[in-house]
């Protein structure tokens, strides 16, 4: 039997994970972290830079897909934070990283039995092909009925959620599920897919008026820890999106700071219905040799500009540490020259609330 | 009729198999199988397949598949076809054929003892390209042929080599030669099916590429020189050298030619008519016609579903499903597989073990 430990994470090395495991390192926590094997030490510094790993740090190298592995993992810890999935790469790598990995998490779950298990699932998760923009999104939403309608990592991490919940209720082991928005940060500039498409280097902007439902790196580390140590937070789901957040404009403005592409170009909702059905049509007189990249269910569920609302979160307590311009300012900082620096850019945001 | 077709092995292979198995009207793709219930579910869904198993023997018989295409990990082969010739089943293989030629030849022979058909997924191998050239070749344009040249370029952070990098007990990594193995019926088989293969001796480098650390050294180099009569080829597989290409070219005593399977494109070189710099422009405007001329046939080709990546698998898929319809020989002749699978072992399995830098004769 494994040393006994407070915390689990899987996924230690990934964007969120780095900083999940930071911020258990600074509450005191003892955690251990299930990496790659092809992992190197030098992928996950906050660990060694916080703590200088041991006692408090315990670093399991193995795969979410060994059995074996996962059960030494999971032994011995009282929570545990599912962060690890395969977000990129052919279907199948997906599918296994992601559901064959979890489910073997959570065989090891039943019998080790932890108290509490954190699941990091997505904002994508939720059906929205046939909901008006103007309705707000709440945890209450249908989830996605047709997931294979849209895109792999969509349907991968909503049958991981469904998982979770066949294997944990009723099971006696606490489980909260976490749906934070896009995770941006200075380790992560690209662009929120909600902005647009990007074909061939041209973004194609939808709704760039509304309010994108992001989260900075912090907020949302903070907020899984958050859901692993509050009481009330278990058995429910939380959306994470920070509060005051800009349009996709105002982002795209910011991110024009550090890079001067992609192009973007304006489009309305429409122009994407009509790429989706070109691209459906290419394919069927391709025989099936021009992929569909493009659907208009897919459309639907992204580029509408739905809004999402994370007032369940907060109201147990929940206030997001890093304002959303704090935010902002640290991932898109004002480059330096001698004019800006006599005359600091602000972009004021609108308040949602 | 319509054939019953079945797939076992839902891995990175399987999708391709799917997607085009739906595309031919004379096959109804039945069922598919995986040992893990959770990648059998997936692709069952995703590409609306009625029936998903776990358990193989069950698959064959409740649904009685006329043809069964396996797309598991290459030491699976032998014993997934085995069974499904015992069910009476055609079979059709996802490259290499097996981990051995001693294997691959026992696997043939148990087919023609069964009466049954097999093929393996060479999908380049009947792109419209290759199918030019062999109609080239065959109506003497080229002549006499000198040498030959392939190349095989790899992606080792793509997504077929980054999860091999990735786990230390990857199938892949399981192969002699790895990734080189898994591939090499790419790189071979093109210069098998122009090579006599009476007389030949072989030549070959295959070195790791050491990514840092031990647990990542992988072979990923290779370089051989064949000699087979009057014709001589060489090979090349690389992960380093950018762009990723895949190339064939075959050199002949009245004309030479170029395949480029990235784009799809078959260019020959022309004498130049003039002399001097004159003579070079007109030669290299010349080359550019021609390749934005084949350019715009293959925009042709796209709009009828006769060019794309996957447009040489579907050829050779639906020309497997018509020798078993008809009756008629199968698309690659067993003679061709058991050539690509003894080079293959003349060149990979003898470097076992000694992967730096060692150079071997057959």
């Amino acid at each position: 039997m494994c040393r006994e430990v407070d915390c689990l994470v899987t996924g230690a090395t990934g964007f969120l994970g780095r900083a999940v495991t930071a911020g258990l390192l600074k509450s005191g926590a003892s955690i251990r972290c299930l990496v790659r094997e092809s992992s190197s030490p030098l992928a996950f510094p906050t660990l060694c830079d916080l703590s200088g790993r041991p006692p408090r740090t315990q670093i399991f190298q193995g795969n979410l897909l060994s059995p074996t592995h996962v059960a030494r993992a999971v032994d011995g810890a009282r929570v545990v934070y599912h962060l690890a999935a395969e977000m990129r790469g052919l279907s199948a790598t997906i599918f296994s990283g992601t559901v064959v990995g979890s489910r073997n998490l959570l065989q090891a779950i039943l019998r080790a039995r932890p108290q509490r298990v954190v699941l990091i699932s997505s904002l994508s998760v939720y059906g929205l092909a046939n909901v008006h923009p103007k309705n707000l999104v709440t945890e209450d939403s249908a989830l996605d009925e047709h997931p294979e309608k849209r895109d792999v990592y969509t349907h991968a991490k909503l049958w991981q959620e469904r998982l979770f919940q066949e294997y944990l209720t009723g099971s006696g082991i606490e489980l909260a599920i976490v749906r934070p928005g896009y995770i941006y940060g200075p380790a992560n500039k690209h662009l929120p897919p909600r902005l647009g498409l990007t074909l061939g280097g041209i973004l194609l902007k939808a709704s760039p008026g509304k309010y994108l439902p992001i989260t900075y790196i912090d907020n949302c580390a903070d907020a899984v820890i958050f859901c692993g140590t509050n009481k009330q937070a278990a058995g429910e789901a939380y959306n994470v999106v920070d509060e005051d957040p800009p349009t996709g404009g105002e982002y795209l403005e910011r991110y024009r700071r550090i890079a001067r592409r992609p192009r973007a170009v304006r489009f309305p909702f429409m122009v994407f219905s009509v790429l989706s059905y070109l691209n459906q049509l290419g394919n069927r007189l391709s025989a099936g040799q021009i992929p569909v990249v493009l659907t208009r269910y897919k459309a639907a569920c992204a580029w509408r500009g739905h809004q999402f609302s994370s007032q369940k979160l907060k109201c147990l307590g929940w206030r997001q540490p890093i304002s959303t311009e704090e935010a902002l300012a640290l991932t898109f900082p004002v480059p330096v020259s001698p004019t800006a620096s006599e005359q600091p850019v602000s972009m004021p945001l609108r308040n949602t609330a | 009729m319509s054939l019953r077709i079945s797939l076992v092995g839902c891995g990175k292979a399987a999708e391709n198999h799917v997607s085009q198995i739906q595309q031919i009207p004379d096959a109804e793709l039945v069922a598919v199988c995986d040992r893990e219930p959770i990648m059998a579910e997936q692709l069952a869904v995703r590409y609306a397949v009625r029936k998903c198993y776990s358990e193989y023997s069950e698959m064959l018989k409740r649904e009685r598949p006329d043809v069964v295409h396996i797309t598991a990990p290459p030491q699976t082969h032998f014993d997934l076809a085995s069974v499904a010739f015992d069910h009476g089943c055609h079979v059709l293989i996802e490259k290499p054929a097996t981990c051995s030629y001693g294997e691959t030849e026992r696997l043939l022979s148990l087919a023609e003892t069964s009466g049954k058909k097999l093929t393996l997924a060479w999908g380049h191998y009947f792109d419209p390209i290759a199918r030019e050239l062999r109609e080239k070749v065959k109506s003497g344009t080229i002549g006499e042929i000198v040498h030959l040249n392939s190349h095989f370029g790899y992606d080792l952070a793509g997504p077929f080599g980054a999860p091999v990098l990735a786990d230390p007990d990857h199938w892949v990594r399981g192969l002699p030669a790895q990734v080189i193995y898994n591939v090499a019926d790419h790189i071979f088989n093109k210069l098998c099916e122009y090579l006599p293969g009476a007389d030949s001796s072989v030549e070959t480098v295959i070195w790791p590429d050491d990514c840092g650390s031990s647990q990542n050294e992988i072979a990923s180099d290779m370089r051989v020189l064949i000699r087979d009569g009057p014709i001589t080829a060489t090979a090349t597989f690389s992960p380093r050298i950018r762009p990723v290409l895949h190339r064939f070219e075959v050199f002949g005593t009245k004309g030479s030619w170029a395949l480029d399977f990235n784009s799809g494109i078959l260019t020959t070189e022309e004498t130049a008519r003039h002399r001097g710099v004159l003579g070079s422009l007109v030669n290299g405007y010349g080359k550019a016609w021609r390749m934005f001329k084949y350019a715009n046939r293959n925009t042709l080709r796209l709009t009828k579903g006769q060019f794309g990546y996957f447009s040489g698998l579907r050829f050779l898929i639906r020309s497997f499903y018509d020798s078993i319809l008809k009756d008629s020989p199968v698309p690659i002749p067993y003679d061709l597989i058991l050539k690509v699978s003894r080079l293959t072992e003349r060149v990979v399995l003898h470097s076992r073990g000694a992967l730096c830098a060692e150079k071997l004769i057959a």
